[in-house]
C-alpha cells in the first residue's frame, strides 16, 4: 500500500463524514435519505396491486471496493394494503431496504466537479417475524408470499430508482479541474486530473472515500488509485486527512516560497526549484537547494559559495524541517546545522590573515538568514493559506469546518490528519409517533339578513355619531384531516365533539347530525352592549370520508367554539399508542361564526383613535406616577390574533379605570367576531396572559393544557 | 297592533316580531313609565326575559303583550338614541334555548327617564 498510489494530493473523508453527506443532501424516490421518515408507495405487477407504507428508522453505509455506496434502510411497523384481486391487509413488517449507488464526479460549470451518486438498483429484505406475518396474512389469498417479495422488490426498485435511467445527484463538495494545465493549492485548489474512489474495509470505520488528485502536468500520466488499499484517517469518526507528495509540496509549496522570499521566479532559482545557476541572498550565493521526505521531517539540502578579494568560499548546508500544529495552523521548525565550508585562497591571501574566519561566518549568517527565510515562508506561505479556509483541499460547502489536528512526514508525503464537525444536520430526528389533526373553517354562504344605523358616543368623542351596520348570516364548514407520522397505516379514525366543559359525544357513522347541549354562543347584536350571549344547544352536520371530517354549523345558532377530537386505530385494528403507551388523541378547536355584523362610517377608526389617546394618557400618568405596570396597546381590528386581543383586554382590565367598561364595550364592538374568537380560544385560558390569575380554566381545557 | 306595525321604522331590516296577546296599549313615554312596574314584573316572569329585553326590548315588550305606539316608540328612541344595532338573530336563540344561562339580567327600568 501506498500513501498517494502516484497521485500528487489524496484527500480522504472518513465513512461517517460521507453518511454525514448522504443524510444531508441525497434523495431517495425524493425523499431525503436521513432516517427518520416515512414513505407509501404504489405496488403493482402480475399478482395484485395497492399501497406500502413503511417507516424508515436507520440508515447505515457501506463504501464498497467498485466504487458504489450501499445504503442500507431499517424499517418497521409497515404494512401492503393490496386493493386488487382483492381487499387485503399484510402487516406488520420489519426489515431493511439496501439501496446501491455508483459513486462518481459529476461535471459543472467552470470546471467544477461535484461528488455525485446515481441509484441503480434496491432490494427490501424482510425479518423473520415479516415473513411470518406475511405467510399468515396472505394464507388461502390470492397473493402468495413469493408474489408478495417480488411485488414487494419492484415496488421497492420503482421507488428508490425512479424513471429509467435515474438522475444522477451531487453533494455540494465541489473541486476545480482544468486539464493539460498545472494546478494550483493557492490562491485556489485547481486539479490537472481528479477521481473519486472508494476505500473498502469489512470494518465500516475503516473506509473511506478518496479523491485522487493530478496537479502537475507533468504527472498527468501518473497515479493508480488501487495501489491505496487502506484509508490513511487516524481520527475515530470524524476524520478527514489530505496527503501531498514531496515533488507536489517542492512544486507548489517549497519552490513559489523561496521565490517570493528572494524577490525572484521560480525558474530564477538554482536547482532543484529553478535552473538559474545561483541566486544571491544575504551575502552568499545559494547555488542548490533540495528537499528530501523523510521519517518525521524533511531534510533541506544545498550548497551556496561566497566569493572575496582573495578567496572563494564554498559551503555545503543542511536543515531539519518539522511541522507541529497550534489550534488549527501549520507551525514550521527549521533548524540549521553548521555548514562545512571549504575556502579556496589565492596564493597572496595566505599572507592575509584572518580572512578565512569572517569568509566562513559570512557563510554561515548568510545560509542561517536563508533557512529562516524557509521556515518563515513555509509559517505563512501555501499549506497555510489552505488551512486559513477550512479544510486543505476540498471546496467544502456541504462540510462543516476541518481543523488539523496533526501533520505528519514520511518519505512517501505529508499528510495533514484532521476532523470535521459537520453541523447539525438540518432535520429533526424527533421520531415520536404522532397524530394530528389538520384543518380549518371556511364561509360556504353569507347572507345580508339585517342592516340599519347604529348610533353611538364612542368614549372620547365630543359627541354621538351615525355608524352604518349590516348584519350577516354566515353558513360554515369546518374541513379536517387525520395527519400522522410513524404510525402504522391505514388509519381508522373516530371523532368526537366536545363543548368546552362538557362529555364527549362520539360522531357515529358516516354522517348525522349532532346535538350539543350547553354551548355558550355568542352574537355581535346587540351593538350597543357590544353582543350578547346565549347558551343553547347547537346543531353541527358532519360527514366522515375515510380520514377527512367536515363540520357544518347552523348561522342561526352564532358565534361559539367546540373542540373536536381523534383517535385511531391502525392497519391491525389496533388503537395508535404513542411511545408510553398512551392513546394517540389529537384535538382542534373548531370556531363557527354564523352570524356577523359589520359596522361603517368609520367605526373602528374612531375606536381605534380613542384607544390610541388613551394609552397615550396612561403612558403619560405612568412615566409620572408608575401607577400602571402595563399600558395596554391597542390591536389594530385586522384579524388580531386570540393572544394579542386577549392580553390587551387584561391589560385594559387591570387598569381599574372607571372608563374601562366603555371602552371595552367599544373595544368589543370594534373587533366583532375577533373578539369573540379571542374570547373563546385557548389563549383566554392561558394565565400567564390574564393578570391577577382571574382565568377560570374548564376541566376539559385544563386537560387539554396539562397535555 | 299600529303600533308594533310602525317598529319596522326602528329597525327596517328585521322582519316583523311575533306579538302576544297585547294586554296593555302604551301611548306615550310617560305612559309607559306610569306602566314600568307591572311590565318589569310581566318581563321578569318570562324565561330569560330581562335578557331579551337587553337583546331587543321592542320585540320583547311585543311578545309579552305590551303594545306601543308610534309616539311612544318615537320617544323612548328619542331619548335613548343608543338604542340601535339591534337584530332578532340572538333574541330568537335566547328564545328557543332552554338552557340555563350564564349570565342573566334583572330590570331595574325599562329605559332612560327624561332629564328635568
Amino acid at each position: 500500500m501506498t500513501l498517494l498510489a502516484g497521485f500528487d494530493l489524496v484527500s480522504e473523508f472518513s465513512h461517517d463524514t460521507i453518511l454525514y453527506l448522504i443524510r444531508s443532501h441525497l434523495k431517495v424516490g425524493g425523499v431525503l435519505a436521513n432516517p427518520p421518515f416515512e414513505i407509501t408507495i404504489p405496488v403493482s405487477g402480475s399478482g395484485g396491486s395497492g399501497s406500502a407504507h413503511l417507516v424508515v428508522t436507520g440508515i447505515h453505509l457501506d463504501l464498497n471496493a467498485d466504487d458504489t455506496a450501499t445504503l442500507t434502510f431499517d424499517f418497521r411497523t409497515g404494512s401492503v394494503q393490496f386493493s386488487s384481486p382483492q381487499a387485503l391487509s399484510v402487516c406488520p413488517l420489519n426489515g431493511t431496504i439496501a439501496v446501491h449507488a455508483s459513486i462518481s464526479l459529476h461535471p459543472g460549470s467552470h470546471h467544477t466537479q461535484s461528488i455525485a451518486f446515481l441509484i441503480t438498483r434496491a432490494d427490501i429484505a424482510f425479518s423473520t417475524a415479516a415473513d411470518h406475518a406475511i405467510s399468515s396474512s396472505l394464507s388461502g389469498k390470492p397473493v402468495t408470499p413469493a408474489q408478495f417479495k417480488t411485488l414487494a422488490n419492484q415496488a421497492i426498485t420503482t421507488f428508490a430508482v425512479g424513471s429509467s435511467p435515474s438522475s444522477v445527484q451531487t453533494v455540494p463538495v465541489t473541486f476545480t479541474v482544468v486539464p493539460n494545465e498545472d494546478g494550483s493549492l493557492v490562491p485556489s485548489l485547481v486539479f490537472e486530473r481528479l477521481e473519486v474512489h472508494c476505500i473498502a474495509n469489512p470494518s465500516r470505520n475503516k473506509q473511506a472515500l478518496a479523491l485522487f488528485g493530478i496537479l502537475l502536468k507533468a504527472n498527468k500520466a501518473h497515479g493508480d488509485h488501487t495501489h491505496k488499499t487502506s484509508s490513511s484517517i487516524k481520527a475515530a469518526n470524524d476524520g478527514m486527512c489530505i496527503s501531498m507528495s514531496p515533488e507536489a509540496f517542492d512544486a507548489l509549496v517549497l519552490c513559489p516560497m523561496l521565490a517570493k522570499k528572494l524577490n525572484t521566479t521560480v525558474a530564477k532559482l538554482p536547482t532543484a526549484c529553478g535552473s538559474a545557476p545561483g541566486i544571491d541572498t544575504n551575502g552568499v550565493t545559494v547555488t542548490r537547494i533540495v528537499d528530501t521526505f523523510g521519517d518525521g521531517h524533511i531534510d533541506i539540502r544545498g550548497t551556496a559559495t561566497k566569493s572575496g578579494f582573495c578567496y572563494e568560499a564554498h559551503a555545503t548546508f543542511h536543515g531539519t524541517l518539522k511541522f507541529s500544529v497550534s489550534d488549527g495552523t501549520l507551525v514550521p521548525h527549521l533548524v540549521m546545522d553548521e555548514p562545512d565550508v571549504s575556502v579556496a585562497l589565492d596564493w597572496y591571501c595566505w599572507f592575509i590573515a584572518g580572512v578565512i574566519g569572517p569568509a566562513e561566518l559570512a557563510i554561515a549568517g548568510g545560509l542561517n538568514a536563508v533557512g529562516q527565510s524557509i521556515a518563515e515562508g513555509l509559517a505563512g506561505d501555501a499549506i497555510n493559506q489552505l488551512l486559513g479556509s477550512g479544510l486543505p483541499g476540498v471546496g467544502t460547502s456541504g462540510l462543516g469546518a476541518g481543523e488539523v489536528k496533526t501533520a505528519e512526514i514520511t518519505p512517501d508525503g505529508l499528510t495533514l490528519q484532521g476532523t470535521i464537525s459537520s453541523p447539525v444536520l438540518p432535520t429533526n430526528y424527533n421520531a415520536d409517533k404522532e397524530l394530528g389533526l389538520s384543518g380549518s373553517v371556511t364561509t360556504t354562504n353569507k347572507a345580508v339578513i339585517g342592516s340599519g344605523v347604529f348610533h353611538t358616543k364612542i368614549w372620547c368623542m365630543a359627541n354621538a355619531k351615525d355608524y352604518p351596520y349590516t348584519e350577516y348570516s354566515q353558513s360554515q364548514e369546518g374541513t379536517y384531516s387525520l395527519t400522522s407520522q410513524f404510525v402504522q397505516l391505514p388509519l381508522s379514525p373516530s371523532f368526537t365533539l366536545q363543548p368546552d366543559d362538557g362529555p364527549e359525544i362520539p360522531l357515529t357513522g358516516t354522517s348525522g347530525t349532532l346535538e350539543i347541549a350547553g354551548v355558550q354562543s355568542h352574537y355581535p347584536m346587540p351593538l350597543a352592549t357590544g353582543g350578547s350571549m346565549v347558551v343553547q344547544t347547537v346543531h353541527i352536520d358532519y360527514q366522515i370520508n375515510g380520514t377527512t371530517i367536515r363540520l357544518r354549523n347552523r348561522p342561526e345558532e352564532g358565534v361559539y367554539a367546540v373542540w373536536l377530537n381523534a383517535t385511531a386505530t391502525g392497519c391491525n385494528g389496533q388503537a395508535l399508542l404513542d411511545d408510553n403507551g398512551k392513546p394517540l388523541n389529537p384535538f382542534a378547536q373548531v370556531q363557527f361564526e354564523g352570524n356577523h355584523a359589520d359596522i361603517g362610517g368609520g367605526y373602528e377608526a374612531d375606536v381605534q383613535y380613542c384607544a390610541a389617546q388613551m394609552e397615550a394618557w396612561i403612558r403619560q400618568k405612568s412615566d409620572q406616577y408608575a401607577i400602571w405596570q402595563k399600558t395596554p396597546v391597542w390591536v389594530e381590528v385586522n384579524y388580531p390574533s386570540p393572544e394579542e386581543l386577549v392580553r390587551y383586554v387584561s391589560d385594559l382590565v387591570s387598569l381599574g379605570l372607571p372608563e374601562v367598561d366603555d371602552v371595552l364595550r367599544a373595544i368589543k364592538t370594534a373587533h366583532g367576531n375577533s373578539f369573540f374568537r379571542a374570547i373563546l380560544s385557548p389563549a383566554a385560558r392561558q394565565p400567564s396572559l390574564l393578570t391577577g390569575g382571574t382565568a377560570v380554566r374548564p376541566p376539559a381545557a385544563q386537560k387539554r393544557l396539562a397535555r | 297592533m299600529k303600533g308594533i306595525k310602525n317598529m319596522s321604522n326602528v329597525e327596517p331590516s328585521e322582519g316583523d316580531p311575533s306579538p302576544g296577546v297585547a294586554w296593555l296599549k302604551i301611548d306615550s313615554f310617560d305612559d309607559l313609565i306610569k306602566h314600568e312596574k307591572e311590565i318589569i314584573d310581566q318581563i321578569e316572569k318570562t324565561p330569560n326575559g330581562p335578557n331579551l329585553f337587553m337583546i331587543h326590548p321592542f320585540l320583547l315588550l311585543a311578545e309579552i303583550g305590551v303594545q306601543l305606539s308610534t309616539q311612544s316608540k318615537n320617544e323612548i328612541l328619542k331619548l335613548s338614541p343608543q338604542i340601535s344595532g339591534l337584530s332578532r338573530t340572538p333574541y330568537d336563540a335566547l328564545k328557543r334555548s332552554g338552557a340555563q344561562q350564564k349570565l342573566n339580567c334583572r330590570l331595574k327600568g325599562l329605559f332612560r327617564r327624561r332629564e328635568k
